[in-house]
């Protein structure tokens, strides 16, 4: 085998950068072999990929049978993107959930950015605010906005309400169960903990059956509940109960000697928690909380059960338009690159506020 | 008993389950007077601190620091936090704040200090104990001894009437020993009622006015350092303090 030998990589010529690479992958003939037809092969698909998804492809068609057979159909997407992204939203009133979908961007951009590292709380407060002023242009119903019933609501726009909504709301849920889960008190402790086991032990699907099937049972007549309001009450209530875990674990971590000084200057069980347990619990369990909010995100695409048009069924239901009929491909593989670019953000979010509170503490060094 | 005693410990007994680790313990501690706490391993001198400041819960007796009865009020942290100042062996600084925001955090959160003026007496305190220029680190960024100097601006920060101390030097390398010791000694001078639990003879030889020796939960002997050093008269205290001085 041709391995690099010590001595070799310590040569200080000029050309010393490019040898060891030429070295790893040319290093013996078998390995030169190897890597020239793997390049082959890799070249070979990435050129395909290409001439299907950009030069062969069709980009603007009145149906299926306008789009040339070798390339990809993204003409399906483009006559539909307003739909997919807007729903069945009033044309005239698209600003509004196109201010949805930016807000998240400009959150995403803000917290990220060197800039605003002195605006934590203002930060903070974006975060809970994006949420309901989603929420509220959604709805609508002031002067300048008329009311937009729920049922014209639908694709991207919808999705990232939900996700956003029950994120947020299923935050302080999951601390407060994770709280009361290692309360002293034995009732409080069982209670909690009953709640975050039903709620992780059943599946979102049969969570969501449930409420479109039994509760109009159980409700007195004439009592009935929107179908986003649903949505949002289910997925909060199953993301709370698997962060409250994540929550626990970083309650756990803290030691109790942070908790005894607290307690000896003079924080009471309130203070301590704002000010020295839930900081070093929360920032101990991002990594875990960003996976929870993923993890939410691509749950959203279940609503579909309780007959919602989020963003993957109504690519879905836009399939069955006969004059598009044919292969889904194009359709699904945007729907996975927006779902990817979605989670992608938020794992790069998680992991600068990991990187940024690291070189604060040295851990790091920039 | 005599009016200026700023804590007042009588018959205080604990029983962990059935362990009883505190037997009626009594004692007090004028203002202004540094007391030395010592006695072997498991004699309660933790146990005893955490009782006077109500981290901890007793079975019997009464504590009061202040004319406060520390048992009726152990749960209102606020108002103890600015009568008892503690500093814990292993310091147990906030590792999410700086140097600067762990001083300034109870005069700002707790006192209602506006944030400019928890500063000032953070940058005050810090410079008291010597770390003016260490501000803006964070804790893991200081050495042990320079930790355990923040831990003491950061108790005094809350203007407590009396400091206590569990073993401020066992977790410090002895090149540190004398920094803290050398803060606290500044402490005692400048008028502070400090109980010390240490097992650094010289500190309570020079520092102290008083040393109470515990033995299994009880005060078994008090005395002046000079008195106590020089001829203990309890055969326990004879043989702690070879085994002390020995080291
Ligand atoms: N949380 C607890 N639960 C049960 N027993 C305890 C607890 N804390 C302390 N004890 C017991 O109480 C006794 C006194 O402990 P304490 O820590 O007060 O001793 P100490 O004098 O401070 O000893 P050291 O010099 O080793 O610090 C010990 O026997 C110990 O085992
Ligand atoms: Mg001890």
């Amino acid at each position: 085998m041709g391995i690099t030998t010590d001595s070799s990589s310590k040569s200080v010529s000029p050309g010393s950068a490019v040898s060891p690479l030429l070295r790893r992958y040319f290093g013996t003939p078998g390995r030169g072999l190897l890597s020239v037809l793997l390049a082959t092969v890799w070249a070979w698909a990435a050129w395909a990929l290409l001439r299907w998804a950009i030069l062969d492809a069709t980009w603007i068609a009145e149906d299926r049978s306008g789009c040339a057979p070798g390339g990809a159909c993204w003409a399906f997407v483009v006559a539909r993107i307003d739909q997919f992204l807007f729903g069945f939203y009033p044309p005239d009133e698209h600003w509004r959930p196109a201010l949805i979908l930016v807000l998240p961007v400009v959150l995403f951009a803000v917290a990220v950015s060197d800039r605003f590292q002195s605006q934590r709380q203002m930060i903070g407060a974006a975060i809970v605010l994006v949420p309901i002023a989603s929420l509220a242009l959604l709805v609508g119903g002031v002067p300048g906005m008329p009311h937009v019933p729920a049922d014209k609501w639908g694709g991207l726009a919808l999705t990232i309400v939900i996700a956003e909504t029950s994120f947020v709301a299923s935050m302080p849920f999951a601390v407060f169960l994770a709280l009361a889960r290692r309360s002293q008190m034995p009732v409080i402790s069982m209670l909690a903990t009953g709640f975050i086991e039903l709620w992780r032990g059943l599946p979102l699907v049969a969570i969501l059956f449930m409420a479109v099937i039994l509760l109009p049972l159980v409700l007195p007549p004439g009592f009935q509940i929107g179908r986003v309001e649903m949505a949002i009450t289910a997925l909060t209530i199953y993301s709370a109960a698997y962060l409250a875990e994540v929550v626990r674990g970083g309650l756990q971590a803290v030691p109790v000697g942070q908790l005894r000084a607290a307690s000896a200057l003079g924080f009471g069980y309130w203070r301590t928690l704002a000010y020295i347990t839930l900081p070093q619990a929360l920032g101990k369990v991002l990594p875990g909380i960003v996976n929870s909010a993923i993890a939410l995100v691509k749950d959203t695409s279940y609503v579909m059960i309780v007959g919602l048009f989020d963003f993957i069924n109504i690519v879905t239901a836009a399939l069955s338009d006969p004059k598009w009929l044919g292969s889904p491909t194009e359709a699904y593989l945007f729907v996975a690159a927006v779902y990817w670019l979605v989670c992608f953000g938020l794992s790069r979010w998680g992991r600068s506020i990991e990187i940024r509170s690291a070189r604060a503490r040295g851990v790091v060094r920039s | 008993m005599s009016g200026s005693a700023l804590v007042h410990v009588s018959d205080v007994c604990k029983r962990y389950r059935s362990q009883e680790v505190l037997t009626g313990v009594s004692f007090q501690v004028a203002r202004g007077e540094c007391v030395v706490l010592c006695g072997p391993s498991g004699s309660g001198k933790s146990t005893l601190l955490r009782c006077i400041n109500g981290l901890e819960d007793w079975n019997s007796g009464e504590v009061t620091v202040d004319g406060v009865d520390i048992a009726a009020n152990a749960h209102r942290r606020g108002h103890i936090g600015q009568l008892v100042g503690m500093v814990f062996q292993d310091f147990n600084l906030f590792p999410h704040l700086t140097v600067l925001d762990n001083v300034a955090l109870g005069p700002r959160v707790l006192l209602k200090e506006p944030s400019t003026k928890a500063s000032a007496i953070g940058h005050e305190l810090l410079e008291r104990v010597g770390l003016s220029g260490h501000t803006h680190k964070y804790p893991y960024e200081l050495s042990g001894g320079q930790q355990q100097r923040v831990a003491i601006a950061r108790a005094l920060a809350m203007r407590p009437k009396v400091m206590l101390f569990d073993e401020p030097t066992s977790a410090l390398d002895p090149e540190m020993v004398k920094e803290v010791l050398d803060v606290m000694r500044e402490l005692a001078a400048s008028g502070m009622t400090m109980i010390c639990v240490t097992h650094e003879m010289g500190f309570a030889r020079n520092v102290a006015d008083r040393v109470v020796f515990l033995t299994d939960g009880c005060v078994c002997e008090t005395g002046q350092p000079g008195d106590f050093f020089s001829c203990p008269t309890t055969p326990q205290a004879v043989k702690f303090l070879s085994h002390v001085l020995a080291r």
